[in-house]
């Protein structure tokens, strides 16, 4: 017999904390881009008004949602989400910004399939290791069918490309493969033979090399590689102690690229300096505490892994960010959750802590 | 153990994972933004803020008495921040407006402030009245900043000492370019914060980094005794030069020192320029012939021959001396100037007489090595230094190939060449009591607070004879004026020593005929020199002492009253008995210059030609200010007359400063025997 109680407030209290100073924080860094592209300084804010508010009617849906039925849907979840991917790639319906196929342009509104795709490949991962949760001891039977997923996921999101949620995906699946309880030797050997492929690809393409270690020393190409590496740094750096205070930014005036994006976290270091970008990390420190305490108390393993996989995508995301802001990872083009200036991204962000928010209610 | 358990325990791991990553990130931040924050931040402030530079006002250049010789006067510089003007869309508007207000091309200016850069001059040199319009119109992207442009407001005074400044305010030449670096100051700017598209932020704060105004550099020179010599040059080419039969040398240089300083109170030379437009001048009027060019000094070197045989007491000055006229060396007779020779003298009066034998006869006594010796001791064949670009060194005939008949011509001043500065300074040294100094044209550098930084140091270079033989010297070369050859620089009150020169020009490597450069170096007061003065003039065809003696004694005589020295009760009013055989050219009939001072310029024109002379004017105006020769004074009938032309009678020139209020003029004037040179007994 389950036992519903109230949700994780604390965990409901840190997202909320996050998506608030998101809020201010995408007005704050857009205002100076909207009024120079689109003469209007609210311009980001309005967007992200809408937004904030369907990631909010998301999350409500979600945690309404039953698990026993959210399991179901997770196999057609996830075929949509691969034909989705696949559309990004046809003409006239994949919408091509950057160089990179990262969108399916529906009328008015567009949608990143990648984003589709992170939430359908947790819930079908935990839904198929909560299966027999034994079979995981083989690697053949439990580990290698989880990889293949994830293998045809990461494939088809390389060829976009996008560099920075494949990583997503690749960390997420192996802390769900390690939370599921998968022998220590495969852990190890899947570690190293990941390690290996990465040398590999930088092998292959010699200007990966340049791009990816060019954050060890951004000024030594800093109109190039180094750019944004030092915009960044050039940002977060004049913030110091308490920051140059909300608003006065300079770096946003088009100095740094994708600031109300990508960069929103250099923008949180410049204006409200090491406290503010602390404040930042500890509520995703608290985010990650609560989401694993939820896991770790859930009473059945498809919940459990579930709220593994959600928490862990989030919480990667975000280090995977903040690293890259911060100059100790390379530069890979992800969104900090929550905060970061975004329409799919957010929604289904939100879409997933709903259903960590429910399963936050079925704990012990 | 069952999977449940199995996931929790792994989930602490994951968990743990996550917090090492977070404290990680954590001190990254604390690193960057605490540790390495002053320093991000100042890469930051460099990447946004880009500065209007703000010019330093160039220092003045002022003669030792602080009278200004150069000075900045300020202007503005219009420049544009071309993204601005581009952001605004309106370059056509503009820049039609500024055409017409700084009367420029229309296009030129497009192009300009629609050039991709962080800032584009428009135009320097803008009047204030013009720029301040410009800023009131606010164009946008449109600015000024203070500027400033160079100006000599006693025009072509001392022009070659001075030298003139460029566009951008740097020293090009003279002083401007030797002490570029004290008069330029250090440039400040006007900091704005820009955005990375090239727009000022909007509550940008500017920053103003004050600059640093040049020093001031204070020269030796006096502006009146500088004057004087340029008004003896004027003279000069204007053919109104004492004994020049109305023809105008080729070049001309007057240089006043103080001999026991080795200050510099003149330094001129003619032609000249005025450094206001100093584009416009032949590249051989800039050329400061005083210092860049060498000629065979003649007579006056004799000053040199003299001191060396005192020194080493290889003559005594009552010791007899025969001349019969020519002097044999090795085979060849290098003749006296005066047919017949001097006869029977004393060195005295060989000095006197300017007698060639005698003069010969001490090289000979020295002998080659000991010669050498003073011609180094002495300077020559090596740059004095004086603080002027491109200082010649002179030529000195190869010892190792010089013959006793090369020592012979030396010791008289023939073969060896010696720029003016060489041979002033080195009879300043016979003069001041033995001690060569290095001339000096910078008195002292001054703050822009008017504390002064470098003060004026005398230069001692080395002794090169005893006060003995100074004092004796001194004599005898007073006694050349009273008594010899240096006559006509005669100045009844005062004691002056002096020693005339008259050289062969050499053209391509062999002396030409018919051509030559006087000269005549003196010295007052002779028991205790206060000024040493050269002349060299080039391109005349007479004896220095007949041409260049009454230049000398012109700007000796207004220098020593200037300077408030006294006339000396013990000094002869009158010069000595003429000697026989002194031989002059004769002189045209002498009339006398109507003073035409304050009249209209065409009144004054008609009455110079109704007395016979030719006018010629100098300056812009309807008012004579000042003529030359001045009015009363005896010159040569149908010569050229002067007119310094102004608009107002009133303002005072240097040509009369006695006449306002030294209390001298009495004295002088009381004292019998001061008569035009040109009148005197001596050139009938």
């Amino acid at each position: 017999m389950r036992r519903y109680h109230r949700p994780d407030l604390v965990l409901l209290g840190a997202i909320l904390a996050l998506l608030g100073i998101g809020f201010i924080m995408v007005y704050s860094s857009s205002a100076v881009r909207g009024y120079i592209q689109f003469d209007d300084p609210y311009h980001f804010l309005k967007a992200e008004s809408i937004w904030v508010s369907l990631g909010l009617l998301a999350m409500l849906v979600s945690y309404r949602v039953d698990l026993q039925m959210l399991r179901r849907f997770a196999k057609p979840a996830l075929y949509i989400a691969i034909v989705l991917l696949v559309a990004v790639k046809v003409p006239g319906l994949g919408r091509r910004v950057n160089g990179a196929d990262r969108w399916i342009g529906l009328g008015p509104l567009s949608i990143q399939p990648s984003e589709v795709i992170k939430l359908s490949m947790v819930l079908v991962m935990a839904h198929l290791l909560a299966l027999n949760p034994h079979k995981i001891q083989s690697f053949r039977k439990g580990v290698l069918p989880v990889l293949g997923l994830m293998g045809l996921i990461a494939g088809l999101i390389m060829l976009q490309p996008d560099l920075g949620t494949t990583l997503v995906i690749a960390a997420t699946t192996f802390f769900m493969l390690i939370a599921a309880g998968a022998k220590t030797s495969h852990i190890l050997g899947l570690g190293g033979s990941g390690l290996g492929l990465v040398v590999a690809a930088i092998a292959a393409a010699p200007y990966r090399m340049r791009r990816i270690f060019a954050f060890l020393d951004p000024w030594a190409d800093p109109l190039g590689n180094g750019y944004q590496t030092i915009q960044a740094l050039l940002a977060l750096g004049p913030g110091g102690l308490f920051g140059l205070g909300l608003g006065q930014s300079r770096q946003k005036f088009l100095y740094l690229p994708e600031n109300h994006t990508d960069f929103i976290f250099a923008m949180i270091g410049e204006e409200l300096g090491f406290v503010g970008a602390t404040l930042v990390v500890m509520l995703f420190f608290l985010f990650a505490w609560r989401g694993f305490r939820v896991a770790m108390r859930s009473e059945d393993v498809f919940s459990g892994l579930l709220a593994v996989g959600l928490t862990a995508m989030i919480s990667i995301q975000a280090m995977i960010n903040m690293g890259v802001v911060s100059g100790v990872l390379p530069v890979t083009g992800i969104t900090l959750p929550f905060i970061s200036y975004g329409g799919t991204s957010l929604v289904f962000t939100m879409l997933g802590v709903g259903v960590l928010l429910r399963i936050s209610r079925e704990i012990r | 153990m069952s999977p449940l358990v199995v996931m929790r325990k792994r989930i602490a791991f994951l968990f743990f994972c996550v917090c090492a990553f977070l404290v990680v990130l954590i001190i990254r931040l604390g690193f960057v933004q605490l540790s390495q924050g002053a320093d991000l931040r100042k890469k930051a402030d460099d990447s946004h803020y880009r500065g209007v530079p703000v010019a330093p006002k160039r220092g003045n250049i002022e003669d030792r008495n602080g009278n200004v010789l150069a000075m900045s006067i300020s202007t503005e510089t219009v420049y544009a921040i071309p993204a601005e003007v581009r952001q605004a869309g309106k370059a056509k508007e503009t820049a039609l407006t500024l055409s017409k207000l700084l009367g420029k091309s229309e296009a030129d200016i497009e192009a300009r402030i629609t050039k991709r850069s962080a800032l584009e001059y428009i135009q320097k040199q803008v009047k204030p009245e013009v720029a301040a319009q410009i800023r009131a119109l606010a164009l946008p992207g449109i600015g000024t900043t203070e500027d400033s442009q160079r100006y000599y407001p006693q025009g072509t005074l001392a022009c070659h000492i001075i030298g003139f400044a460029g566009i951008d305010n740097q020293g090009l030449e003279g002083i401007e370019l030797t002490r570029d670096s004290e008069l330029k100051g250090v440039p400040g700017s006007i900091l704005q914060e820009f955005g990375a598209n090239g727009i000022p932020l909007p509550q940008a704060e500017h920053q103003y980094l004050a600059p640093k105004q040049g020093n001031t550099v204070r020269l030796t020179i006096d502006a009146n005794i500088q004057a004087f010599a340029e008004r003896e040059l004027k003279k000069l080419m204007a053919g109104q030069g004492t004994n020049m039969n109305g023809q105008s040398p080729k070049s001309a240089s007057i240089l006043v020192m103080d001999p026991n300083t080795g200050e510099m109170l003149a330094l001129a030379s003619t032609p000249g320029f005025d450094p206001n437009h100093y584009q416009d001048a032949d590249p051989s009027a800039r050329r400061n012939i005083a210092v860049q060019n060498g000629y065979e000094p003649g007579s006056t070197f004799k000053i040199i021959t003299l001191a060396a045989a005192l020194q080493e007491k290889k003559i005594k000055p009552t010791e007899h001396f025969f001349d019969k006229g020519a002097y044999t060396v090795l085979g060849k007779n290098v003749r006296c100037w005066k047919a017949g020779g001097h006869g029977d003298q004393t060195f005295v009066q060989v000095a006197e007489n300017s007698c060639n034998p005698g003069f010969i006869e001490m090289g000979q006594r020295l002998g080659m090595d000991t010669f050498y010796k003073y011609l180094r001791e002495f300077g020559f064949g090596q740059k004095t230094g004086i603080e002027m670009s491109g200082e010649a060194r002179g030529i000195l005939a190869n010892k190792k190939k010089a013959t006793a008949l090369d020592l012979a011509t030396m010791s008289i001043g023939q073969t060896n060449n010696v720029t003016p500065i060489q041979l002033l300074t080195g009879v300043s040294a016979v003069a001041n009591g033995g001690t060569l100094l290095k001339p000096q044209l910078v008195k002292e550098i001054v703050g822009p607070s008017g504390r002064v930084v470098t003060p004026f140091e005398k230069e001692e270079v080395r002794r090169v004879i005893s006060e003995d033989t100074s004092k004796l010297e001194r004599e005898i070369l007073e006694s050349v004026v009273t008594n010899g050859t240096g006559r006509r620089s005669f100045l009844p009150g005062y004691r002056v020593a002096g020693k005339t020169g008259t050289a062969q020009k050499v053209v391509n490597g062999s002396y030409i005929q018919g051509e030559y450069i006087a000269s005549f170096v003196a010295f007052a007061p002779a028991d205790k020199p206060r000024l040493a003065i050269l002349a060299v003039i080039d391109g005349v065809p007479f004896f220095g002492g007949a041409v260049a003696a009454p230049v000398v004694q012109s700007v000796m005589l207004d220098s020593l009253k200037y300077l408030g020295v006294k006339p000396d009760p013990q000094a002869p009013l009158v010069p000595g008995k003429p000697m026989p055989g002194l031989e002059f050219p004769p002189l045209k009939k002498a009339a006398t210059v109507p003073s035409v001072l304050g009249m209209p310029v065409a009144e004054a024109e008609k009455t110079l030609s109704e007395a016979g002379f030719k006018v010629q004017t100098d300056g812009q105006g309807e008012t004579v200010l000042d003529q030359i020769p001045h009015g009363d004074t005896q010159v040569e009938e149908g010569s050229n007359v002067l007119l310094y032309l102004g608009k107002d009678a009133a303002a005072p020139t240097l040509a009369h400063w006695w006449e306002d209020d030294d209390e001298d003029i009495e004295a002088i004037n009381s004292l019998a025997g001061r008569v035009p040179i040109s009148a005197s007994p001596l050139g009938q």
